[in-house]
C-alpha cells in the first residue's frame, strides 16, 4: 500500500525533501552556502522531473489524486518553469535576496508542490489543501519585496482576499456535496437542473478567478507584481495560473464533453470574455512596466479559460501549447528585466529608452518575448491564440474568436508601446551596469529558442506526448 | 428542496442590505456621550494608569504563532491516539511525517533565534 502510494507521489516527495534540505541549509553557516543551494535545487528538480516520466498512471490515495499522461506533461512544464525561475533567484543581485536565498527557494518549491497536486487532484478535500499549499507561500513571497511598506501592503491585500476566496472554494465544495453526497468530482451530476449546482459553480469560479486574476477579481495583481521582488515574478505570473487552469480543464471535463449544462458553460464563457475585454482595456492606460505586464496577464488567463469550455479531447493539446509558450515567454521576459539595473520606485516605460543601443541582445530578446505574448506570427503565441480561436469557433460560433481577435489587436498596441521605448534613440538613462551573467544568458537563449521553435513548428510538442 | 433554496435567497435578500446598512450608517446610531469611567480599562473603582491603546512587543506575537503551531499539533495528535488501536501502518507513517515536518519548523525557529525574547 505504502510503496504503491510512494511510486505515484515520488516527484512531489523529492521536492518536499528538497525544500526541507534548503531550510536546513539556511540555518547552518559555512563557506559554500550559495553553491550548495544551487546544486541542491538543480539536482532535486531534475530528479523530480525525471521521476514524473517514470510514475505510473492511475488513481492513488483513495482516488483523491490521479496521474494521466496529460497531467504528467503539465507537471513537467510546471517543474521546468520553476527551475528557470529558481535559477534566476539563486542568481540575484540585491543583498536582501542573497541573505534569504534559501527561504525564497523553500517557499517557491513548496508552492510548486501545491501546484503539482492541484493539477492531479480529483476530490474536494485534496483540492482545497493543494490550493492552500499553492497560495500561502505566494502571500509570504509578495511580502518580501525590496520596498517594505509597499510590499507589506500588497501582501496584506493578497492574504485577506486570498483567504476569502478559499472560503468561497470551501462553500462551493459544500454545495456540491449537498447535491451529490460525495466529495469526488466524478460523482457530480452535471445534468441536474437545479440552481444550487449553478451557484456552486459560480462560487468555484470566483475562487479560480481570484487565483488566476481573471477580470472581476483582479485587483490584487498590479500591487503584488509591483511590490514583489522581480526575481519572483516569473514564478508568480505562470505557475499558479497554469496549474489552476489545468485543474479546471479536468474538473469541467465531464460537463463540457456532452454539453450537459449550458448555463454553467455560458457563465464560464462570459467570465472569459469579460476578462479578455476589460483586462485589455485596463492595460492600455498603464505606464508602469510591471503594472502593465501584471494586467496583461488577465486577457491571457481569459483566453486559456476559453480553451476549457471546448471538449478536452480536442482542446487539450492546444491548451498545453498555450501553457508552454506562456511559461517560456513570461520567464524569459522577466529574466531580461532582472538583468536591467534595479529599479525600486516606479518602473516606468521610459526607463527602457535606448536599451537597443546599450545591449542589442537583451533588447531583441525582450521584443521577441513581447511579440510572442502579443501573438505575432513566427512566434509561439500566434499558434497558441490561433488554435484556441479555431477550436472555439468550431464549438460555439463566431463570438468567442472575435473576442480573442479584439484582445490581440489591443495587445499589439500595449506590447508595441514597450518595444517602441526599447528602440527609442534616447540615451539609456541609467548609469549602472547591466548585470548579464552566464546563467541569465543561458536562460534567455533557451526561452528565445523555444519561443521561435514553437512559432515555426508547434507540432513539435507532440514529441512530448 | 425548494424550501432550502428559499432560505438561501432569504439570507441574500436580508443579509446583504443589513450588512451594508450596518457598515455605512452604523456609526450614526451610537449614542455620543462623554465617556470617563466606562471607557477606562478596568472600571472597578481602581483608577487606571494608562490607556489600553499601547504598543505590544512583537515577541508576544512570535511566541503566540509558534504556540499555535504546537497547539494544532496537539489537536491532530489527540484523535490519532484515540484510534491508535485499529490504525494501519499508513496512518502511523503519515503521522510520523507530520510530526517530523513540524519538528523541522521548530528547529528552524530555534536556530534563527525566534524563541529568544529579545531580538
Amino acid at each position: 500500500m505504502i510503496m504503491n502510494v510512494l511510486t505515484f507521489l515520488l516527484p512531489e516527495i523529492i521536492l518536499v525533501i528538497l525544500s526541507f534540505a534548503l531550510l536546513a541549509n539556511s540555518i547552518v553557516n559555512y563557506k559554500r552556502k550559495i553553491m550548495a543551494n544551487k546544486t541542491m535545487i538543480l539536482v532535486g528538480i531534475i530528479a523530480s522531473g525525471f521521476f514524473i516520466l517514470k510514475t505510473p498512471e492511475g488513481f492513488y490515495l483513495n482516488s483523491t489524486f490521479e496521474n494521466t499522461s496529460s497531467t504528467k506533461i503539465i507537471k513537467l512544464l510546471l517543474i521546468f518553469g520553476s527551475l528557470l525561475s529558481l535559477s534566476l533567484i539563486s542568481n540575484s543581485k540585491t543583498d536582501q535576496l542573497k541573505k534569504y536565498l534559501d527561504e525564497y527557494s523553500f517557499l517557491l518549491i513548496v508552492s510548486l508542490v501545491g501546484g503539482m497536486l492541484v493539477v492531479s487532484s480529483r476530490e474536494f478535500f485534496g483540492l482545497i489543501i493543494s490550493v492552500e499549499l499553492l497560495s500561502i507561500p505566494l502571500y509570504l513571497i509578495s511580502g518580501m519585496g525590496l520596498d517594505p511598506s509597499k510590499s507589506i501592503e500588497a501582501a496584506t491585500k493578497l492574504f485577506f482576499f486570498g483567504t476569502l476566496s478559499t472560503v468561497f472554494l470551501i462553500f462551493s465544495a459544500v454545495l456540491f456535496y449537498s447535491l451529490s453526497g460525495s466529495t469526488y468530482f466524478v460523482d457530480i451530476n452535471w445534468a441536474l437542473d437545479d440552481y444550487i449546482i449553478i451557484l456552486a459553480s459560480i462560487f468555484l469560479l470566483a475562487t479560480i478567478s481570484f487565483k488566476c486574476a481573471l477580470y472581476p477579481f483582479h485587483f490584487w495583481v498590479s500591487d503584488t507584481y509591483e511590490a514583489a521582488p522581480i526575481n519572483m515574478l516569473p514564478f508568480l505570473s505562470t505557475i499558479p495560473k497554469i496549474s489552476i487552469i489545468a485543474f479546471l480543464l479536468f474538473f469541467f471535463d465531464g460537463l463540457v464533453a456532452e454539453l450537459l449544462n449550458k448555463k454553467i458553460i455560458f457563465i464560464v464563457g462570459f467570465l472569459s470574455v469579460i476578462s479578455i475585454f476589460f483586462g485589455s482595456l485596463l492595460v492600455i492606460k498603464q505606464n508602469n512596466l510591471l503594472r502593465l505586464l501584471a494586467y496583461s496577464g488577465i486577457p491571457h488567463a481569459g483566453i486559456m479559460l476559453i480553451g476549457i469550455i471546448v471538449p478536452s479531447s480536442i482542446s487539450l493539446d492546444f491548451i498545453i501549447l498555450y501553457f508552454t509558450f506562456y511559461i517560456f515567454a513570461n520567464v524569459g521576459l522577466y529574466v531580461c528585466l532582472n538583468c536591467l539595473p534595479t529599479v525600486i520606485e516606479n518602473f516606468n516605460l521610459d526607463k527602457l529608452n535606448g536599451l537597443y543601443e546599450r545591449n542589442p541582445f537583451l533588447a531583441l530578446s525582450i521584443s521577441c518575448f513581447l511579440l510572442s505574448l502579443a501573438g505575432a506570427p513566427l512566434f509561439g503565441g500566434f499558434w497558441g491564440k490561433f488554435n484556441i480561436a479555431l477550436i472555439s469557433y468550431k464549438a460555439y460560433g463566431v463570438f468567442l474568436p472575435s473576442a480573442i481577435l479584439l484582445s490581440v489587436l489591443i495587445s499589439f498596441y500595449y506590447y508595441l508601446k514597450i518595444i517602441r521605448a526599447i528602440f527609442n534613440h534616447k540615451q539609456f538613462n541609467q548609469v549602472e551596469n547591466i548585470d548579464f551573467s552566464m546563467i541569465n544568458k543561458i536562460i534567455i537563449t533557451i526561452c528565445v529558442f523555444i519561443t521561435i521553435i514553437l512559432g515555426i513548428n508547434p507540432a513539435i510538442l507532440q514529441i512530448l506526448t | 428542496m425548494q424550501y432550502s433554496y428559499f432560505l438561501m435567497v432569504f439570507l441574500v435578500i436580508v443579509g446583504i442590505p443589513l450588512f451594508m446598512i450596518l457598515i455605512s450608517k452604523g456609526a450614526r446610531f451610537v449614542i455620543n456621550r462623554k465617556r470617563n469611567v466606562s471607557d477606562s480599562i478596568y472600571e472597578c473603582g481602581e483608577p487606571s494608569i494608562e490607556s489600553s491603546w499601547k504598543q505590544i512587543p512583537v515577541s508576544y506575537f512570535k511566541i503566540a504563532l509558534i504556540f499555535i503551531l504546537f497547539d494544532i499539533e496537539i489537536v491532530f495528535i489527540f484523535p490519532w491516539i484515540l484510534s491508535l488501536g485499529n490504525s494501519s501502518e499508513l496512518s502511523y507513517l503519515s503521522f510520523i511525517t507530520f510530526i517530523i515536518i513540524l519538528f523541522i519548523g521548530w528547529i528552524y525557529a530555534y536556530k534563527k533565534g525566534y524563541l529568544k525574547w529579545e531580538m
